[in-house]
């Protein structure tokens, strides 16, 4: 796992998104700094909602995703599955090392936006109980980037086919994303809101469901399930696919 | 039209062209099937889609599907076959051109088309617009026009900005060596100016900047929307003077330089 979690970091593309995620919120945290200090750090805390979303999602997208479909990318897959390890433990060694390897990610944009927001804060102090809901929110972005990880990656063995989950995950992902913004909404777009791991990544779970809160206040209980059963399915899918082509 | 046959062949062997058009064809559905047997939101819901949904699916549309088309055989190995065919690399270029341009065509118009006629079946025919609905399509200055008129320019512009989408993907498709590049590089380019636009509203209404860079954003944002979405959600036409004429003719222009710089990137790989 750790070879392929190796391959997974030594890409450019993963460290220009990193680099490029923290160096574009830190411009906004140096103007918010500088025209609205008193919302300085709640601004700072609310780097998942858009930002660090688009910075997991282009992580997955474009780290997660080569690396499951290399070998057939590569033309190798035939070679690699006459290997010795190269069936079964090569594929849950990579879904692990991806789900890792996203984790590892949120993490790091999670302290390179707390270190930039210090640094551009010039001596402004963290407002009590922001740290604990900062961390709270990475955590949740964690959590959603990991099983976001999972799902496409399933889908990509699933389909066979990297532009498929890509064009999948990247429509899916998106209009989710765009319709978090909306009020008043029906059942529809309530689910496509909440259902598919955008509001996770956003860290919003902690603060309820933003406007699609219901009343009964219980939404853990259903889309926390609901997220782990996505991707249990996406992962059922591929290994299915594995086993009817005996590559399990 | 051999040639064109094979390439058509090879084109709906195309998984991910398969899954857009199902997913494309479910998020209309989806949006559509609220509003059957409401005569009253037809045009609303029809101007409001055209705006809002419909430029997404159609530049995903043209990103998955035609992204495989120039850069197949080199991800195939089997650009050395086509080099060596009796017909050449030129005669595949124009096949694929006039194969990925149709493509284009179809599923521009497709969405909005699937819209409209899902809502005509369900009201028994096209209703009257109600009272006060002017105003409501996105198409500026033309109030004056007919609804079924202006959703036809919509429809115009629709499929003026998903040929021009599908310009650039062929280009990204021609210079790139990997589908998965050719849609990475597609996707991230036809984004860009709308991506651009929000970033730029959104920081001219957070900070009270200097003039100097609320000039700089302002031209940004008035440069991206001349873009591929642009052109989709007709912002394109409120920068025009009124004239028709002058946002079609800027998309032919911009389709011609895209295709133009396809068929040099084409020649250069085939001099490799």
């Amino acid at each position: 796992m750790m070879r392929e979690l190796r391959r997974l970091w030594s890409g450019l593309l993963v460290w220009l998104i990193l680099a490029g995620t923290v160096g574009l919120n830190g411009v906004l945290a140096f103007y918010q700094r500088r025209y609205g200090p008193e919302s300085y750090w709640g601004v700072m805390g609310q780097f998942w909602d858009k930002l660090g979303l688009a910075a997991v999602a282009a992580a997955v997208l474009t780290a997660c995703l080569p690396l499951t479909a290399c070998d057939r990318i590569c033309r190798t897959e035939e070679l690699v599955l006459t290997a010795r390890l190269g069936r079964r433990h090569l594929f849950v060694s990579r879904m692990a090392a991806c789900a890792l390897g996203t984790v590892l990610f949120v993490l790091a944009l999670s302290v390179g936006n707390f270190l930039c927001g210090k640094v551009v804060a010039d001596g402004l102090p963290v407002p009590p109980g922001w740290g604990s809901l900062y961390l709270g929110r990475t955590l949740l972005a964690g959590a959603g980037g990991a099983l976001l990880a999972l799902a496409a990656c399933g889908l990509c063995e699933r389909f066979r086919s990297l532009p498929t989950a890509f064009f999948l995950v990247s429509v899916v992902l998106l209009f989710s994303a765009l319709t978090a913004d909306l009020k008043g909404e029906p059942l529809g777009l309530y689910v496509l809101a909440n259902g598919f791991f955008a509001k996770l990544i956003r860290g919003r779970a902690l603060t309820g469901w933003g406007s699609y809160s219901p009343p009964w206040g219980m939404e853990w209980l259903v889309w926390g399930p609901w997220h782990v059963g996505l991707t249990a399915l996406c992962l059922y899918g591929a290994v299915r696919r594995r086993k009817e082509r005996n590559q399990w | 039209m051999d040639t064109l046959r094979a390439e058509w062949k090879k084109c709906i062997l195309f998984r991910e062209v398969y899954v857009a058009l199902g997913l494309a064809a479910a998020i209309t559905l989806w949006q559509g099937l609220p509003n059957i047997g409401r005569p009253e939101d037809f045009w609303i819901n029809l101007y409001n889609f055209n705006f809002n949904v419909a430029p997404v699916l159609i530049l995903f549309l043209q990103a998955a599907g035609l992204s495989r088309l120039f850069c197949g055989e080199a991800a195939g190995r089997t650009a050395p076959l086509l080099r060596t065919s009796r017909l050449g690399l030129s005669r595949a270029f124009w096949d694929k051109l006039a194969l990925g341009l149709s493509y284009a065509a179809v599923t521009s118009l497709l969405p909005g088309l699937l819209v409209f006629c899902l809502g005509a079946l369900s009201c028994g025919g096209v209703p009257a617009a109600p009272e006060g609905i002017g105003g409501i399509s996105r198409i500026p200055g033309w109030e004056g026009m007919g609804e079924l008129t202006q959703w036809g320019w919509e429809m115009l512009f629709s499929l003026l900005g998903g040929l021009c989408g599908a310009g650039l993907v062929l280009l990204v498709s021609a210079l790139a060596r990997r589908p998965v590049s050719a849609m990475m590089g597609a996707a991230l380019c036809l984004a860009l100016p709308a991506a651009l636009r929000v970033g730029a509203v959104l920081f001219l209404s957070r900070f009270p900047i200097s003039d100097g860079l609320v000039i700089l954003l302002d031209r940004v944002y008035r440069l991206c929307g001349w873009g591929w979405s642009g052109i989709l959600t007709y912002e394109l036409l409120e920068k025009g003077s009124g004239a028709l004429w002058m946002p079609a003719l800027y998309c032919l222009s911009l389709l011609a330089a895209e295709l133009a710089l396809t068929w040099l990137a084409w020649k250069r790989r085939g001099r490799r």
